[in-house]
């Protein structure tokens, strides 16, 4: 499906709208200091931002993209990242800061344009001393046959992607909501009589269904736009009739004084 | 791909954006650093695999949505687009050019969802799938809404030379 072709005069408008022209003096690198100052450490979102210094993307890095640094993904994860000192308050502090950050612009992640299922993960934690030596001792020797303690911490991947969760099952609307659609999408191209055809199978499943005022005044864009102009106006008599006070009472009568 | 690089290539496209979803020149700073926040703040689960614009594109429109019903004060917005879109004086920096006042005045005109449908598919190129994905909106009504959006704006548009003319 495609939607029809602009006219001339419309494309002649749009094209001059899409010409480049400069950007007032000053204006990007006003706003990128203001941007730096709002994500950087001490920032009214972000929390303190961690420790990261300057040149490791740390979030308050916005230098010029030619410097290699103000990476943002980088600067979200400094955000979290613990310290090599280990967890403590003002660590838990980020990551709460970055997760009260990400559930209050939840709202602008439109999902198509999101990663599938990434779950974001601390990066390892870095201790001074090995694992095994932090487990407190239980006074009873372990069995032979389990295998040597951990020397080292494996690394952990930063991001882990869970098998995709099975596809939802299709909602199935019993109104007959796909076929008005199909009448609609029809007419958009200018398929009248696929759009009657859509409408045709709507009234033979749906007859008095929710949907039927919808479906009548479709009926009357259709034929109209048919060339039915005789059947058109009878219908649309008949639709304000039954229907004085309807919001598609304007599209039925703009469709039938079209084909006048 | 990193944020710099982001608002280096993509600053323009943005403000014009926020121009046509009807931002005034006024508050353009203002609405594109919450937008720059957001994409910096949303960049690591962002999907590269996924065209750049329609995205910035998304993020700009919810903002814009947020800022027209904190300023819901319709004539005042209007007045503002026209005049700084027809003098190009100190107040309004961006070159003075004719026709860019009558689309812009006239894009001004329409409901922000068809006009948004109306900019991404008719000026930025973006195909019906992408604007239902940026918009969240279902294809079908991609389609209706840009119908509706070209008469509108066809309208308004003859409206509007009539009157200067």
């Amino acid at each position: 499906m495609s939607a029809p072709k602009l006219t001339p005069d419309l494309e002649a408008l749009f094209e001059a709208e899409r010409e480049s022209e400069p950007l007032p003096d000053g204006f990007g690198e006003s706003l990128r200091a203001r941007i730096g100052r709002s994500i950087g450490p001490g920032g009214p979102d972000g929390g303190d931002g961690g420790e990261s210094g300057p040149g490791e993307g740390g979030p308050g890095d916005l230098g010029p993209a030619s410097g290699g640094a103000g990476d943002a993904a980088s600067a979200l994860q400094g955000a979290a990242a613990p310290a090599a000192a280990g967890l403590g308050a003002l660590q838990i502090g980020s990551l709460l800061g970055v997760f009260g950050l990400g559930l209050t612009l939840g709202a602008f992640g439109h999902a198509a344009y999101m990663r599938d299922e990434a779950v974001v993960v601390a990066p390892p934690v870095e201790t001074s001393e090995p694992v095994a030596e932090l487990v407190p001792p239980l006074g009873v020797e372990p069995p032979s046959d389990l295998p040597p303690p951990i020397a080292e911490v494996e690394e952990i991947p930063e991001r882990v992607t869970p098998t995709p969760a099975r596809p939802p099952t299709p909602m199935i609307r019993l109104d007959g909501r796909a076929l008005l659609d199909q009448a609609q999408n029809a007419l958009a191209r200018g398929l009248a009589r696929e759009a009657l055809a859509a409408l045709d199978e709507h009234r033979r499943t749906h007859r008095r269904g929710p949907l039927r005022e919808e479906r009548q005044a479709l009926q009357v864009q259709a034929l109209a736009a048919s060339g039915q102009s005789q059947r058109a106006e009878q219908e649309a008599a008949i639709f304000l009739a039954r229907y004085p006070n309807s919001l598609f009472r304007d599209v039925v009568e703009r469709a039938t004084r079209a084909e006048r | 791909m990193t944020f710099d690089a982001i608002y280096d290539a993509e600053l323009h496209y943005v403000l014009r954006s926020l121009r046509r979803l009807g931002i005034p020149m006024r508050d353009l700073e203002d609405v594109a650093h919450d937008v720059f926040l957001i994409v910096h703040n949303k960049l690591a689960e962002y999907d590269t695999e996924r065209p750049l614009r329609p995205w910035l594109f998304g993020i700009a429109f919810r903002v814009a949505s947020t800022y027209r019903r904190k300023h819901s004060n319709l004539k005042e917005r209007l007045s503002e687009t026209s005049e700084g879109a027809s003098t190009g004086d100190a107040k309004n920096p961006w070159p003075a050019h004719q026709t860019r006042q009558l689309v812009l005045a006239a894009l001004e005109s329409l409901e922000l969802e068809p006009r948004a449908v109306i900019i991404l598919h008719d000026i930025d190129g973006a195909t019906a799938n992408e604007i239902s994905d940026t918009l969240s909106i279902p294809v079908n009504r991609v389609y209706s809404r840009l119908r509706i959006a070209r008469r509108d704006f066809r309208h308004a548009a003859l409206k509007l030379q009539e009157e200067t003319s």
